[in-house]
């Protein structure tokens, strides 16, 4: 063999003679082309948003810090259009997937309102349903199905083009396949409003769709029906003449009937539209398209004359008068018509020249008309060749197509082994933007032009409301070992504003002496913020810090959260104060530094459930265990020996237990053959034991990299995980609980994240941000990545972790 | 100039990205081909490096590392593609050549080994054998380049040798197949 020196140069000579010159013209010409059709991220910058104080200011003398207040701000988003213009361009839309409970699903229906959004979920190739709720289409919560009697309430009508919903100022309503009317204040919880089987009226035909309009609600459906109501408790049968049979054309059987398929309201005016269906051997297809107005949803007339238009989709009021969207015969689609005045109808265009796109559904806003539909599409997943289409006009009648092949980048589909394409399944307005709704590589997600986020619609809360009641008190801290105690006095101001006190008996930052903090808070939802504390040591002295600025700037926007479950406080995520009065109960809800140092046996406590009933133990390194509140243990992982010889940073860390406390998800090997920093993966077991399952292998090299810090949401719908080498190219991971939907969040690629290790990962009490533990510094970011910011670069400790 | 470029692009000027892919392109897909040996993976990685370069441009917080960094995306780009690679690479069976001496056919010969020894890296074991064999970047610099420590770097690069040496070694030990 070679020396080494003329290896080198064999090895150079080769690369230089194999080495192509030029990187071909179509290469750079693509790239060219899909620059301009994607969107620039926000760069990393400074902000302290999540920010870290001593942890010796409240309990112990360590120099070890904590992370102990979230205040949440939305960075400012770049690319997006003011406020009411109408969204031309890719940048000016953002996708947003939505979680869901299943491998493949979509959207399959969007209500907007001035409460917010609501989104009925569907999995592919089932007829199972959910609702998910958001405030500003950004952020999602699912809402349990056991809000309802049987999923099955959640199937509109079969007969049903859009979801039979509606939102409005007292909330949302939805209407069920057999007419029950369903009423919800905030998405989340829902009350049966109007029984079928005592409404007469309500067993006269099917509801197929929902405005608000007229009295209060109209509603239209099957069999020539419309309703009317003032709250969706009490509906009434309008008056709808006898459909014009004289004027259809055509037709299988001699009387088709007619379907009231939607309604749409511009000031005064509502404009249903439907079709008259023949039924025949094949089913029930359109003849003739059907038009109604009325002035009062009460009574409606006829439009007398539909020659200007075919069959009907969708239609929507804009600023220039009316649009509908619909075919001139079977297979046709993609077609536009448009009136001044929702009675006299002329062609205005068509969406795409031979085969049209399917699903369509518009909407319109102030500033002008959206259509959305779908090409490509197919019976059974994959449909590779699926993708979606926008469409924008100002005036209703000149219609082009946005250019958006990045738009539909929202989930890796390396993720999946079958790759999905991108459709759309509807399109709503709220306010002065647009919410697509549909779904990418089969996994549910909208896309939002403008910024929703900014606009005045009150704010969808799931958990408990405004109320500083909770926080009122006298509270102990848990996490005091240093002799002494604190307490905090949180007592009533004036509305949702508290005074706080909290003074300690020894303070490590006072030398030993005690102290007394001030402050006047506000209580937003279950946080309580204080914008400034007063710190100070009752010896007059100057509270010394370990790291970092003034003990009182850290201090800034100081917040606890209050979890009614358990009627504690907790600071972050390390520090848990009791209601004066209250046992200690066992185990702790958080553990004390103290308590991480391990008696002999008892293992290192590694999170617990809500309840605290249950707590995720780590035994001889490895081993994980479930305690019980009755002290009993249950291995639920035993992991091999082999990981030992690991050095730290090419070893898998990190475990947790799912918040109701029923699975287990921690990282480890699938096989410790081989190099180390290699065969990562996540590992789920159920907290009763058995075996464990692969959840997600790491992707951060050829042979996998190593994953780490497995982190629940505080909703327990996702997992938040770290990805990558021993020492570099950390990304960071999104999934479902059950392991699907997995996106990267946080690439590699991303500057911070180059030499460095990963210490830690964490949800943000309100689930919507996350923050990043690495070498001499803590970044953290929105749940999807965006608007990452990097705190205070001081010592870090991560709770669980021996500093 | 190229500041100027790095730093117009980062503030959403398509042209003046065009221009800076335009003059790096010839480095970058000579990087990308190399390490992954297939023109058209190469081609989808130095597209999907550029892509990713406009996108955190913005992130780029020292506008002189632009190359350095595009370096870094195009390495971490081919590690993607190399996934497929492997995929492709394990259904190739690579028949055993003996090591000629001698005459002219050597240097083909040893070409062969290579590429096999070479295909049997890693990506990013490849990575630091093209940024420093053919780019000639020392290891210091190729740590800083792919955000790596430099004794990740040094011995991903030692390693990387000693095994296309081995793989090259056990070829030689491989008898002749007719």
């Amino acid at each position: 063999m070679a020396t080494d020196e003329r290896f080198d140069e064999l090895i150079s000579t080769w690369l230089q003679e194999t080495a192509p010159v030029q990187v071909p013209m179509r290469v750079l010409e693509e790239a060219a082309l899909r620059t301009r059709t994607s969107r620039q991220k926000v760069g990393w910058r400074a902000r302290l948003g999540w920010f870290l104080v001593p942890r010796s200011v409240f309990a112990i003398g360590t120099t070890a810090a904590v992370m102990v207040a979230a205040v949440l701000v939305l960075s400012p988003r770049l690319g997006q259009p003011e406020v009411g213009k109408l969204p031309t361009t890719p940048n000016a839309w953002s996708g947003v997937p939505i979680d869901s409970r299943w491998t493949t699903a979509q959207v399959d229906g969007l209500v907007a309102g001035p409460r917010g959004l609501l989104a009925i979920l569907g999995e592919l190739g089932s007829s199972d349903m959910q609702l998910s709720i958001s405030t500003d289409g950004r952020m999602w919560t699912l809402v349990p199905n056991d809000q309802f009697p049987s999923p099955g309430v959640l199937w509109p009508h079969s007969g049903a083009q859009h979801l039979p919903a509606v939102g409005t100022t007292g909330g949302f309503l939805f209407v069920a396949e057999g007419n029950d009317v369903w009423a919800s204040e905030d998405g989340y919880t829902w009350q049966r409003r109007a029984d079928r089987a005592q409404d007469a009226d309500l067993r006269a035909g099917a509801i197929l769709a929902v405005a608000a309009g007229g009295p209060g609600l109209v509603a239209v459906g099957s069999d020539n029906k419309a309703w009317y109501s003032e709250d969706g408790s009490d509906w009434t049968l309008a008056e709808v003449p006898a459909p014009p049979t004289e004027s259809f054309t055509a037709g299988g059987d001699a009387v088709p009937t007619i379907d009231m398929l939607g309604v749409t309201v511009a000031g005064d005016t509502l404009v249903a539209w439907g079709n008259a269906m023949a039924t025949g051997a094949g089913g029930a297809t359109p003849v003739e398209p059907v038009l109604w107005t009325s002035a009062d949803g009460r009574s409606w007339t006829n439009v007398p004359d539909v020659s200007g238009v075919g069959w009907l989709r969708d239609v929507a009021a804009g600023p220039n008068g009316y649009v509908a969207i619909g075919g001139t015969g079977p297979g046709d689609t993609g077609r536009i018509w448009f009136s001044k005045d929702g009675r006299a109808w002329q062609p205005a265009d068509t969406f795409e020249e031979g085969a049209g796109p399917m699903d369509l559904s518009i909407a319109a806003t102030g500033a002008g008309y959206v259509a959305v539909g779908g090409e490509g599409l197919c019976a059974v997943e994959p449909c590779p060749n699926a993708v979606a289409a926008i469409w924008t006009s100002p005036d209703g009648r000149s219609w082009s197509r946005l250019l958006n092949e990045d738009l539909f980048t929202v989930a890796d589909p390396r993720n999946s082994p079958n790759h999905s394409g991108a459709w759309a399944t509807s399109v709503v307005s709220q306010d002065d933007h647009f919410v697509v709704a549909g779904a990418y590589d089969a996994n549910p997600v909208v896309w939002i032009s403008g910024t929703p986020g900014e606009t005045e619609a009150p704010v969808i809360t799931a958990g408990p409301s405004s109320d500083p009641g909770g926080f009122l008190g006298t509270w102990i801290s848990t996490s005091d070992n240093d002799g002494g105690t604190q307490t905090m006095t949180v007592e009533p101001s004036t509305g949702l504003t508290v005074d706080v006190v909290v003074t300690d008996t020894i303070a490590t930052v006072c030398s030993g002496t005690s102290s007394t903090m001030t402050g006047s808070g506000s209580v937003e939802g279950n946080l309580l913020v204080i914008p400034a504390p007063d710190y100070r040591c009752d010896d007059g002295t100057e509270a010394t810090t370990p790291d970092g600025p003034p003990l009182n700037e850290q201090l800034q926007h100081l917040t606890y959260a209050y979890d009614a479950a358990t009627d504690t406080l907790s600071v972050g995520i390390g520090d848990v104060w009791l209601r004066e009065g209250t046992e200690v109960p066992t185990p702790a809800p958080q553990p004390s530094e103290q308590a991480m140092e391990p008696a002999p046996g008892s293992g290192t406590p590694l999170g617990w459930s809500s309840d605290g009933t249950r707590s995720l133990i780590q035994k001889d390194d490895q081993n994980l265990f479930i305690r019980h509140a009755d002290g009993s243990e249950t291995l639920v992982s035993e992991q091999p020996s082999e990981y030992e010889r690991f050095p730290g940073s090419a070893r898998p860390a990190g475990a947790a237990i799912s918040p109701d406390g029923s699975r287990v998800v921690f990282a480890g090997l699938t096989t410790t053959d081989g190099l180390s920093c290699h065969h990562g993966a996540l590992f789920a077991v159920s907290a009763e034991g058995g075996p464990a399952a692969v959840l997600w292998e790491s992707q951060a090299a050829s042979d996998g990299g190593i994953v780490r810090y497995p982190t629940f949401s505080p909703d327990g719908t996702q997992i938040a995980f770290a990805d990558g080498y021993c020492d570099s190219n950390h990304s960071v991971w999104v999934m479902n609980a059950d392991g699907s939907h997995a996106h990267q969040i946080v690439s590699s690629d991303v500057d911070p994240l180059g030499a460095t290790h990963v210490h830690g990962l964490a949800w943000s009490p309100a689930g919507d941000e996350i923050a990043l533990a690495v070498d001499g510094a803590t970044y953290t970011f929105a749940a999807d990545g965006s608007g990452a910011t990097q705190s205070a670069e001081v010592e870090f400790c991560w709770p669980g972790r021996q500093c | 100039m190229r500041r100027d470029l790095v730093e117009a692009a980062s503030h959403g000027d398509h042209e003046a990205f065009d221009a800076l892919a335009a003059s790096t392109g010839d480095r970058i897909y000579a990087i990308a081909f190399l390490i992954l040996r297939a023109p058209d993976l190469a081609e989808d990685a130095v597209q999907e490096a550029l892509v990713r370069a406009w996108k955190q441009l913005p992130s780029l917080r020292d506008p002189d590392k632009f190359d350095a960094w595009l370096y870094r995306l195009v390495v971490n780009a081919c590690a993607e593609q190399g996934r497929q690679l492997r995929r492709w690479s394990q259904q190739v069976r690579a028949l055993p050549t003996e090591l000629s001496v001698g005459d002219h056919s050597t240097s083909i010969a040893v070409r062969d080994q290579l590429e096999r020894g070479f295909g049997r890296l890693k990506p990013e074991q490849r990575a630091v054998v093209v940024l420093h064999y053919y780019n000639g970047f020392s290891a210091s610099e190729i740590a800083r380049i792919l955000g790596i420590p430099e004794g990740t770097a040094r011995s991903r690069l030692h390693y990387a040798i000693e095994a296309m040496r081995a793989a090259l070694e056990a070829d030689a030990r491989q008898p002749v197949v007719a």
